[in-house]
Order: structure tokens, then C-alpha cells, then sequence
């Protein structure tokens, strides 16, 4: 049966990033089941209002204060009406927000309980809980997902991290892998030669993708093979620090910076080379690995948060993350290659049986059968569920959800519902396959 | 944890799961063959162990329990649902791993660090009061301080090297003993022609770990010139705040002696290398040493400024033999606590130093005459600012004993004088203010310890070990 879904979101196209490229698969795959999906995300520039995307996917740009790093003002309120608007407006049966980093989706979560609609909420990424950021942004997840209908994890460690930082239930939560389209990471129809390895690394140069240990191993590789050159894609603040290693150590004719990418280009980035080196220190998924493997490339990988459970033995070489097992880790790679211990070239068959955004759809769809099955509360046992969360912030959730239905009642009065206009459905075409 | 009901949930929702997927991808079933049969077998063994390892870091393959023959894989396809909870969900996870198991005594001891300050800073408001309201000679305080400052500094300067020069033979022995050693171990180079120059024995200095004393003249030299300064500055400090009123001053005061005690850098601990990791140091770096002279790589000599000798040497290490480099392993790993030895002198902070001094100047400033100033602000200087310092190195050098006794007396003698310059009043409430840091500051940390919950998993920010620095 289908439903009328709306993906909230504070990340998506125009900005490039894995939660866009999974928001934006996931609505194409539920829309060939037959769904009817809208997207709502913030205004990015210029581009507001509502925009159509292929097979008729409705985005909502909703022009919005951006706060931080493409995030919207936690402002917990502001948002209801125009979301109210929308999700009367869509018909939307199931509210699914993304990202734990995004206000707009913890907004429409909250709010869409309020109006008595299904929720799901996908994790995308890992915290700690040592740091204040941490500590603050566990606290107002542990508000949105208290009365959560579902919540799907992109890897089992996330999952593990979720289920405490939000302290749900584990049954609540699914673990739902993101995918890669694998008609665009193509492997090359001939092979390399390995007369010369090159070794691709596509990352942000962040400190928390491991480019100290990038810095600190490139040299040391490059004395130890003469054949092995690096091809760097990717910006950020350590981009300085890779030049000057290059220049102290004189590598321009081995290291190659090609600096920020596309998305589109990163499959005729990544098939100039035979080794992916991923010395990131935290990732809840690495789709990026997926993306090697399937463009028939050996990765090396730092064996940290869920990257252990992405890929199969053959395919990666784990390190831990430390300078000296990455350098072993390269040099088995490496000879792997030239023993042709490993047959890189079934990779991508293998990756298509393993991940694919149709299984994602998938499964998601299992999870919005299981949440329309629910039955919802009664005000009455949602604010006993808040209260119960602390002896403090108890009190302030349940003000907070109290504020929230007299708005909504406030909202009920000025802006009817009957008064909303229903928007067209797009007509459902028949599948091709 | 699940009730009869939820079981059905989940056997309905494989069944469903397995529908739906066969009817979906046709080139899964080699896959699920597989699973099929690794099921098969974990369903005869039977034994009811569950074998969720805690640390699943390099094989993940093996993070399976066997009872059910899950597996925490993504790329697997698995008959269970995508909800489902192992047995060995939340195995990673370590609750409290870097807490310390605290002695009161130590806490005490360490606690202790604080009423030393405490008294210090006393001290120098002691004797403001007597030389602003009792007109006490401030020549004296002063010449007292300055006769301490004089006697520790030469026992600092002697007791430091005494032991560097300790060290330095330990050192000269050691490597006599690795030259011994050479055609019998294999790990100290299979060199044919080894020369020792005269390079080697001077850069021995750089090899000790024991700070190098300070050279006497500079330090007689910049102390005049300190006190020149002062004694030229004390006329412009003395009427800095003439159009403030007292009490803004004493305000001020008050303030600067809690910031004090709040940025005061109470060292408690000292990273202190055993004779084991000290001779690994010096061994890794004697052997860097050698190498450097006998591998002239392409690479290094291509280099074109001088590189810091021990980013090339970590480097280097590569370039000798596989057998060489498993032999080298162990001694990376005591990097940390080098680092933090060498960087110890940076990471002291000199914030409640510096305030200190701005506390003195501000009390110097309501003093009558240049003189009076002048000894204050010199006194406060070294009580606050030299003997921190010379307490820090009696702590480093274990010198427990005299450190107590340097404590005992600083602290008998600001209570002695706070009792008789300010009454009992403000003696009472001085000592409790001490009982309440020694005795109740410590049972109240202690009691908050378990409220301590520190949570760990593999989805914490790993910490990069990298051995050469830029």
C-alpha cells in the first residue's frame, strides 16, 4: 500500500554530501514503489519555494535562517507552521527526518507528532559523549526520539551509538546500509598495469579523516617503493599541510593534489588507480569504500567506528590507525597486487549483490509497514513519557510538547485545516522492469 | 529481553524479509547459500558459549556468536530482520576504562598543593598589611626572601647537575656496552666498519632526559637587569593609582588572588621514565644515529634544508632490513611519554605567574614610599613567581621530605602571622578554610567518583599514533 511520504532534512542538493545522496536515492527507489514523496529542507541562496526533480519529486525549500554548517537555528517552534502547511497540504502519512545534526528534522519529528503522524528518524552519523557538543546534542536527540515511531541506523556501530545516546529501545531501531549506484562506479573494461601502483585517497581534509597519518605515511611509502605514486582529491584545512609535506620531502612528481571533486567525478578519479586509501578516524558508513570496491580497487582502511562491517575481508586491507600498521597495511596491499593474490576485477559484480538503493527501499519500506501498524498514544501517555526522562529536563520536554499542541490548536483556529489546499499527486507511471 | 510476542514479530518479519528479497534480487543466491550452510553448522555445534569478543578491531569476520550465527556485517545478506539485537549488541562498549581508583592520602597530599598557594599568596598580603598599616621596615621581609632565593638557586643549580652528570655516565656506559654488543646482536647494524667521531660523543647532551641546569652568569645577568628595571619603574608604580580610591584597590586585590588560585598550575604529576624506557630511548636513537651516517639515501640527500634530525631518523628506520624493523617495534610505542617529558617545560602555564606580579604592582602602587614599593614588589616576586619553580623541581626530583618541610614551614608561618596581625577571628577562620580543603576536598571528590559514567565504543574519534612530527 502506498503512503504518502516526506523526507525532512536540513542537508540536501545543492550542498553535496552523503545524507543528500542518500535522502535524494531513497525518495527515487520509494517513487518506483509507488510512494508519493516530498522532500522539506532550508532554503540554500536563491534557491526557495518548491522545485520538481526527476519522476516528479517535490522539494520544499523552505527560506530559513542557516546557523551552522548548513543547519537551521534550533529555534524548536518556528517551523510549525509552514511544516503543518506542507504535511496537510502532501496528505503526508509518515514524517522520515535525516540527520542528527539537522534542526529541521528533529522539528518536523516533534511536530509531526503533534499532529498525530508516524515518524521515523535515520541516523547518519557517530558521536562521543565526552565533548559539551556531544552532551548537548544527545540531549535534544533523546527529546526528538522519545516518542519516536522508528529509527533506522546506517551501520551496526551506529546503531549501538544511537540506541545509547538516545536511550531507545534496540528493537525500535533497524540497520538499514546506504548503497551506491553501481552503473556509475564502473570499473576500467583493461586493467592497469602494476608496473606503477597509483594510490588514490578522495577525502575532506579534515583531522578527523586521519590526514596526519596521511602525512606522516606518504614519505615513507614513496622511499619504500619507487613504483607507487599518490593521487590526492579532496580540500580542506590540512590541505597546506599535505603541500608542505610534498615539498619538504620533494614529491611533486609522486604525490598529485587535484583538490575538491565533483561527486560525478569521482569514479574516473578513483579508476586511475588501483589501491583506496582510507585513513579516516571515524565514519559511521564510508560509502566512499563501497564506491572503490565497486570501481574494482583494493582498500586499505583504517579499522575504526562501522567501517569493519562495510566490506568483505578480500576486498580491504585493515589497519589500525596508526602510522606504522598503514604502512604495513599499504605494503600487503601492495603486494597482494603484484602476487595477484587478489582478483580485483569481480569486485563490482560482488558489491552489486551486496548494496544496492532498491534493497534500501526496500527494507525502509518494511519499516513504514511496521510504524503504520502502530498505534499512536494518548497526549496524555506522551507527556508521561517525556516527563519520565529527567527530574529537570523531564519538566522542560513536557513544557516544550505542551507550547507545541497549544500552538497546534492556535494554528487549528487561524489557519483551518479545511482551508489548505491538497496538492495534485504526480501521476503514477508504470515501471519500466 | 524480548517477551513471547516479540518473537513472533521477528519470525514473521524473516519469513517476510526472505520473501520479499528472493522475489527482488536474483543474484544473491550464492550468498545466501552461504549463510545457509554457516547457519546449518552453528546449529550443530549446539554449545551455548557466546563468543562476542570484545575486541573485534582487525577480524570482524569473527565477531559472530555462535548460537545464532549473526553476524555484524552490512554486505552479508542475513535471514534476520533488519531490527534484530545479537546477543553480543553493545559488546564494545567500555563503561569507565580511564578512571582512576583514588587513595584518599594522596588526594590529601596532592590537595595539600593548594594550601601551599593559598599561603603563599597569604604571605604576600601579610606583609603588605604590616608595611602599609604597621609601618614595619620592608628592608627585612625583603632580605630574608632574597638570602632564601640565593640558597636555592645554588642548590637547584648543583642538584641538577649532579644528576644530569649521573646520567650522563649511565649513558656512556650503555653505549659502551651496545659498541660491545654489535657483532653478537643483530639488531645494532651488521656494520663492518663502524667510526666513531667526535660528533657522536658531543651530541650526547641531546640524548639525557634530565633538564640541563641553568648557566649561572646569564641568570646573575637577567636578575640584576629585573631588578634595575624595577627599581627605575617603582617612582611611575608607586603613583599608578593615586586617583583610584583604596577600596577599588582592594577589590582589585581580591579579585587577582582568586584568579590566582584558579590559574595556578598545580603540577601533580611527573612523567618520569623507568631505566627500561630510558634505554630504549637512547638505543633508538643510537641506532638512528649510526644509520645516518651509513645510509646516505637518495632521499635525505636530495633534502634540501638541513631536516631535524629526529624526523629523518624515524624515517630511516625503513630503509634497513624487515628483521631490523620488527626488532625497533616496541620502542615507538614509548613516544607519548617522551614527548610529554619534552614538552613539559612549554606545557607549564605562567598565567597565575603573571597575575601574581599584577596583584604585587596593584598593592605596590598604595605603599608610601619608593623603597617600601620596590621590596614589595621584589619580595612578592619571589615568593610567587621563584618559589613555585623551586618547589616544582623538589617535587620532580622526589625530594618528599624537603618538600613537606618547605610546606610545614611556609604554612606555620603565614598561620602564625595571620593569628597575630589579624586576630583569632580571621585565625579560625583560616585554619578552617585549610581543614575544609585538606580533609573535606578530597572525601567530596571521592564521593563524587561514582557519579563518574564514562562511555566507549568503536564510534569515538580514534586518537592517530604518528611517530614523525612536522
Amino acid at each position: 500500500m502506498p503512503y504518502n511520504i516526506a523526507l525532512v532534512s536540513d542537508f540536501f542538493y545543492p550542498q553535496p554530501g552523503g545524507v543528500e545522496l542518500h535522502i535524494y536515492h531513497l525518495a527515487q527507489e520509494l517513487i518506483k514503489r509507488k510512494h508519493s514523496v516530498v522532500i522539506i529542507t532550508h532554503g540554500y541562496g536563491d534557491r526557495r519555494g518548491v522545485r520538481i526533480l526527476t519522476n516528479g519529486l517535490k522539494v520544499y525549500y523552505i527560506p530559513y535562517g542557516v546557523f551552522h554548517r548548513q543547519s537551521t537555528h534550533p529555534t524548536v517552534f518556528s517551523a510549525f507552521p509552514i511544516l503543518r502547511n506542507i504535511f496537510i497540504r502532501e496528505q503526508i502519512e509518515i514524517v522520515h527526518g535525516h540527520g542528527s545534526c539537522s534542526s529541521m528534522c528533529h522539528e518536523g519529528l516533534i511536530h509531526g507528532n503533534t499532529m498525530g503522524l508516524k515518524t521515523i528518524f535515520t541516523d547518519h552519523s557517530l558521536f562521543g559523549f565526552a565533548d559539551v557538543a556531544s552532551i548537548i546534542h544527545n540531549k535534544l536527540l533523546k527529546f526528538t526520539l522519545k516518542d519516536i515511531g522508528h529509527v533506522i541506523c546506517v551501520s551496526h556501530t551506529c546503531k549501538e551509538n544511537t540506541v545509547i545516546r538516545a536511550s531507545i529501545k534496540p528493537e525500535n531501531v533497524s540497520v538499514i546500509p546506504n548503497a551506491v549506484i553501481h552503473e556509475n562506479f564502473q570499473p576500467l573494461k583493461n586493467k592497469l598495469s602494476l608496473k606503477e601502483i597509483t594510490i588514490v585517497v578522495i577525502s575532506r581534509l579534515f583531522p578527523n579523516k586521519g590526514c596526519d597519518l596521511l602525512i606522516a605515511i606518504i614519505p615513507r611509502i614513496c622511499q619504500n617503493y619507487n613504483n607507487v605514486k599518490f593521487l590526492i582529491a579532496g580540500d580542506g584545512p590540512k590541505f597546506i599541510d599535505l603541500e608542505q609535506m610534498i615539498e619538504m620531502y620533494q614529491l611533486q612528481e609522486r604525490v598529485k593534489l587535484i583538490g575538491s571533486i565533483r561527486h560525478e567525478q569521482v569514479r574516473d578519479v578513483m579508476v586511475k588507480g588501483q589501491i583506496y586509501l582510507h585513513p579516516s578516524l571515524t565514519e559511521a558508513f564510508g560509502t566512499v569504500l563501497v564506491e572503490a570496491a565497486s570501481c574494482g580497487l583494493l582498500v586499505v582502511t583504517t579499522n575504526v567506528g562501522g567501517i569493519p562491517e562495510v566490506l568483505p575481508n578480500k576486498m580491504t586491507v585493515f589497519a589500525k590507525p596508526e602510522e606504522d600498521s598503514l604502512v604495513e597495511a599499504v605494503n600487503e596491499a601492495i603486494k597482494k597486487l603484484q602476487n595477484k593474490e587478489v582478483d580485483t576485477s569481480t569486485f563490482h559484480n560482488e558489491i552489486i549483490g551486496m548494496y544496492g538503493w532498491g534493497d534500501v527501499a526496500l527494507r525502509t519500506e518494511i519499516v513504514y509497514d511496521k510504524v503504520m501498524n502502530q498505534r499512536k498514544g494518548t497526549i496524555g501517555d506522551r507527556l508521561i513519557k517525556y516527563y519520565n526522562v529527567g527530574s529537570w529536563a523531564g519538566i522542560l520536554y513536557v513544557l516544550c510538547i505542551v507550547v507545541d499542541y497549544l500552538i497546534l490548536g492556535v494554528l487549528e483556529i487561524y489557519y483551518p485545516r479545511g482551508d489548505i489546499d491538497l496538492a495534485r499527486k504526480w501521476p503514477v507511471t508504470k515501471r519500466k522492469n | 529481553m524480548s517477551s513471547s510476542e516479540d518473537e513472533k514479530e521477528l519470525n514473521i518479519n524473516i519469513l517476510r524479509n526472505n520473501i520479499i528479497r528472493r522475489s527482488s534480487s536474483k543474484k544473491e543466491s550464492p550468498i545466501k547459500l552461504i549463510i545457509n550452510t554457516s547457519t546449518n553448522n552453528s546449529d550443530d555445534d549446539g554449545d551455548n558459549e557466546n563468543t562476542s569478543k570484545p575486541e573485534l578491531f582487525l577480524n570482524c569476520d569473527q565477531s559472530s556468536s555462535k548460537v545464532t550465527g549473526w553476524k555484524k556485517l552490512l554486505w552479508l545478506k542475513q535471514p534476520y530482520p533488519d531490527n534484530y539485537t545479537d546477543a553480543s549488541f553493545l559488546s564494545q562498549l567500555k563503561r569507565n576504562s580511564t578512571v582512576v581508583q583514588y587513595s584518599y592520602t594522596k588526594l590529601v597530599y596532592d590537595f595539600s598543593l593548594v594550601v601551599l598557594h593559598l599561603s603563599l599568596i597569604m604571605s604576600v598580603i601579610v606583609v603588605f598589611y604590616g608595611i602599609y598599616q604597621l609601618n614595619w621596615n620592608p628592608i627585612k621581609p625583603l632580605i630574608l626572601s632574597t638570602t632564601m632565593t640565593i640558597i636555592g638557586f645554588i642548590y637547584y643549580t648543583v642538584t641538577l647537575n649532579i644528576r644530569r652528570n649521573k646520567e650522563l655516565i649511565e649513558l656512556q656506559q650503555f653505549k659502551i656496552k651496545q659498541l660491545y654488543n654489535i657483532p653478537t646482536t643483530p639488531n645494532l647494524l651488521l656494520v663492518p666498519n663502524l667510526k666513531i667521531n667526535e660528533s657522536d660523543i658531543l651530541n650526547m647532551e641531546e640524548y639525557l632526559t634530565e633538564p640541563s641546569p641553568p648557566n649561572f652568569y646569564e641568570t646573575c645577568k637577567s636578575s640584576l637587569l629585573i631588578i634595575l628595571y624595577i627599581l627605575t619603574l617603582t617612582p611611575v608604580l608607586k603613583s599608578l593609582t593615586n586617583s583610584t580610591s583604596s577600596d577599588s584597590i582592594w577589590a582589585l586585590s581580591g579579585w587577582l588572588s582568586i584568579l590566582n588560585i584558579l590559574f595556578n598550575d598545580y603540577q601533580i604529576e611527573f612523567p618520569k621514565l623507568s631505566i627500561k624506557e630510558k634505554r630504549l630511548h637512547w638505543q633508538k636513537l643510537l641506532i638512528n644515529n649510526y644509520q645516518n651516517k651509513l645510509f646516505q639515501t637518495p632521499f635525505n640527500s636530495r633534502s634540501p634544508s638541513p631536516v631535524p634530525s629526529r624526523i629523518n631518523s624515524s624515517i630511516n628506520l625503513n630503509t634497513s632490513n624487515s628483521n631490523n624493523q620488527q626488532e625497533l617495534k616496541p620502542i615507538f610505542h614509548n613516544n607519548i611519554k617522551l614527548n610529554e617529558l619534552f614538552n613539559q617545560q612549554i606545557k607549564n602555564s605562567n598565567i597565575s605567574k603573571n597575575i601574581a606580579v599584577s596583584n604585587a604592582i596593584v598593592l605596590a602602587s598604595r605603599l608610601n614610599s619608593n623603597i617600601s614599593a620596590f621590596s614589595f614588589i621584589l619580595f612578592a616576586i619571589q615568593l610567587c613567581g621563584l618559589f613555585p619553580t623551586f618547589n616544582n623541581f623538589t617535587r620532580r626530583c622526589k625530594l618528599n621530605e624537603f618538600h613537606l618541610l618547605q610546606m610545614i614551614l611556609i604554612i606555620v608561618t603565614v598561620d602564625t602571622l595571620v593569628c597575630k596581625l589579624f586576630g583569632y577571628g580571621w585565625f579560625i577562620t583560616w585554619i578552617s578554610l585549610h581543614f575544609m580543603i585538606i580533609i573535606i576536598g578530597p572525601w567530596y571528590f571521592l564521593t563524587l567518583q561514582k557519579y563518574k559514567n564514562e562511555l566507549q565504543g568503536p564510534w569515538d574519534i580514534a586518537k592517530p599514533v604518528v611517530n614523525s612530527k612536522f
